[in-house]
């Protein structure tokens, strides 16, 4: 059976029926029935339809919370207490090249990843800041975790895809 | 207990099949889901990671019911 995990659970049950009870206050149906969602796989649907930051006109403040706390806890489970020890005190993860010494890729939760080169090393791209963004809308905690494998354990893909850019700046597909 | 996380704009959602009497129905079908849904997301892009010594690592070795924890992750675009 699909069920969230124990943490996220409880508070999506939580956050449901605070959403439930306020619909029926309002007079508009339930939306979020109570329990499990059914599953989604996002890889099947097209999203560039959507504005920025945003999972969807179906989506209300409940749900954004609820998926907000789930993605903490993915994220946790997904780079290991080490890791997410060290998101959580110094604010980013830095990730060093293996393709080329001296570069350093630093990610930032919901940001775009800034590159940094040790003195004498060119950067293979113009600007400072590589813009890239999952395909479908997800928290940005989550996505934090994705792209922080996607950079140590497939760099390569991530400097085919990557958009660089000359300014900083929250990235578009994520909330 | 193995499990598959599907991150999505819900944060996550989970399937979970046991890792011990793979033989029961239950198990047999939880397996089957979790091994289509892999594929499905890999064939639109997706990427797959799965959990070695407490972190996740990417990996492209076909599905493994012995593994602990496997996640599907996003495919990423640029700009």
């Amino acid at each position: 059976m699909w069920r969230p995990l124990p943490v996220a659970s409880r508070l999506t049950t939580a956050l449901a029926v605070v959403g439930a009870w306020w619909r029926r206050c309002r007079g508009r149906p339930d939306g979020v029935a109570l329990g499990t969602p059914p599953l989604e796989r996002p890889w099947l649907r097209t999203w560039s339809h959507l504005p920025k930051r945003s999972a969807g006109a179906d989506f209300n403040r409940a749900d954004y919370a609820a998926a907000r706390v789930r993605a903490r806890e993915v994220a946790r489970a997904t780079l290991g207490e080490a890791l997410w020890a060290q998101l959580q005190r110094q604010g980013y993860l830095d990730v060093s090249s293996r393709l080329q010494p001296g570069l350093t890729y630093r990610l930032r939760v919901g940001r775009r990843i800034e590159v940094r080169c040790a003195p004498g090393v060119l950067s293979p791209w113009p600007f400072p800041y590589l813009c890239i963004n999952p395909t479908y809308p997800l928290p940005e905690e989550e996505f934090f975790a994705h792209l922080y494998l996607y950079v140590r354990d497939r760099e390569a893909h991530v400097r085919r895809v990557a958009a660089p850019q000359p300014w900083d700046q929250a990235l578009g597909r994520t909330f | 207990m193995g499990r598959l996380i599907v991150a999505n704009r819900r944060g996550d959602q989970v399937l979970e099949w046991p890792d011990t009497d793979l033989d029961t129905e239950e198990a047999l079908e939880q397996i089957a889901m979790a091994e289509r849904i892999i594929e499905e997301a890999r064939a639109h892009g997706a990427m797959v990671s799965k959990k070695v010594d407490g972190q996740h690592v990417l990996d492209r070795a076909p599905f493994d019911p012995q593994v602990e924890e496997y996640q599907i992750v996003a495919p990423i675009a640029g700009g």
